[in-house]
Parts: C-alpha cells; sequence; structure tokens
C-alpha cells in the first residue's frame, strides 16, 4: 500500500495552482533547511528528511502545512542525530508560548 | 568508479513491485508498469540508504525511463504519443523483453 504522500495517481479534486506568497514562517523555515542541508554543514541528509515527513501519519501530514512539515522532520531528525534533545525543544517552546501570551499573542 | 550499466538505451524495462517498507523514491502508481530506457544517467548513493543516514552505502545506476501515459493511467484522454519520464534506479527495474 503506498504511503500517505505518495498521491499521484489517486483521485482527490482539482489541483489549485494558484501561487501564494510565502509567509515568514516559510521563509524563516526554507532558510532554516538549507542551512541543514547544506552539503558544507551536511547535518542531515534530505532524503532523511522526506523518510521523517512519510512517517508523520496519515492525519498529522495532513494537518501540517507544506514548511510546518518539514520542520517536524527536522525536529525529529535533530533528536536523532542527537544536535538537540526533545527537552531542550519542549522548555524553548514553553518559554516561547509563555512570552507569546505576556505580549498579548497567546 | 567503474560503471557497469545492467540496461542499455532502448531496453524495455519493468518498475518492480514492492512494499514501501521503508523510504523509498519510486511512485505506486509506476510499479509492474512497464517502460523504455531513455537515458543512462550517472550513479547515486541509494534513497533507501540516505533516509537513514547511511552515506557510505554502493552507488547505484541511475536512469530515466520513459513511459507511455497510456500505459499508465486508466481511461487516459490525452494524445496517444503522450509520455512521461522518470528518473528510477536500477535495483528497481527488471527485463521485460
Amino acid at each position: 500500500m503506498a504511503k500517505v504522500h505518495d498521491l499521484a495517481g489517486l483521485h482527490d479534486g482539482e489541483v489549485d495552482r494558484a501561487e501564494h506568497p510565502k509567509s515568514g514562517f516559510d521563509k524563516r523555515a526554507n532558510a532554516l533547511l538549507r542551512l541543514l542541508m547544506h552539503p558544507k554543514t551536511n547535518v542531515i541528509y534530505v532524503d532523511e528528511m522526506r523518510r521523517a515527513i512519510e512517517e508523520l501519519g496519515d492525519e498529522r501530514y495532513f494537518e501540517l502545512s507544506y514548511y510546518e512539515r518539514w520542520i517536524e522532520a527536522a525536529r525529529v531528525l535533530l533528536v536523532e542525530r542527537g544536535v538537540l534533545t526533545e527537552e531542550e525543544i519542549g522548555q524553548r517552546m514553553e518559554k516561547i508560548r509563555q512570552e507569546m501570551a505576556l505580549s498579548g499573542h497567546g | 568508479m567503474a560503471e557497469n550499466y545492467a540496461y542499455e538505451v532502448g531496453a524495455l524495462v519493468r518498475i518492480q513491485t514492492r512494499e514501501a517498507a521503508g523510504h523509498i523514491r519510486t511512485p505506486a502508481y509506476m510499479m509492474g508498469k512497464v517502460g523504455i530506457v531513455d537515458r543512462r544517467k550517472g550513479y547515486y548513493l541509494r534513497p533507501e540508504d540516505l533516509a537513514y543516514g547511511k552515506g557510505d552505502g554502493d552507488p547505484a545506476a541511475l536512469y530515466s525511463i520513459r513511459f507511455k501515459q497510456a500505459d499508465l493511467w486508466p481511461n487516459y484522454e490525452g494524445h496517444g504519443q503522450d509520455t512521461l519520464l522518470a528518473d528510477i534506479f536500477e535495483y528497481w527495474l527488471e527485463p521485460a523483453e
């Protein structure tokens, strides 16, 4: 059975060909990914990223936007590679959440 | 590195059918389908290895395979001459003559 991302040939309605500008999040995600996958830094292979995205699970795959999927995959792989720990990430995310709540973005 | 391609340009090949147990770059829609070798594209590390961080595996031959669109899609309504090109590794091919 094909994986969730392997959609070619399946009936899924019309392809939306509308162009849309990259958001600030998209641009920062793209920059981070290029850094991680660059031949000079070589922290992560693009193939590993694709594998991690394919393993997000069907629900999560369709819940997330294109760059959100890549960032989620990067998180998984950075932990796998021992660059960051889940604890470090979780604590940092909590700190950001608190800062956002204070500044009214909660 | 010695190149030792198994298939000539013009050879008829079938894409193998397999469960995607890990990461693969062969889309399901072409599994079991027959195409023709359009070009030999060199040797590259295998995506199945790189997907798990293994950067020291044996490189494999990559080919550009040409399919008839009418062979790939049921009830294809486009032109009978329409083709599709896809890059497929040698270890995903078998002879189809």
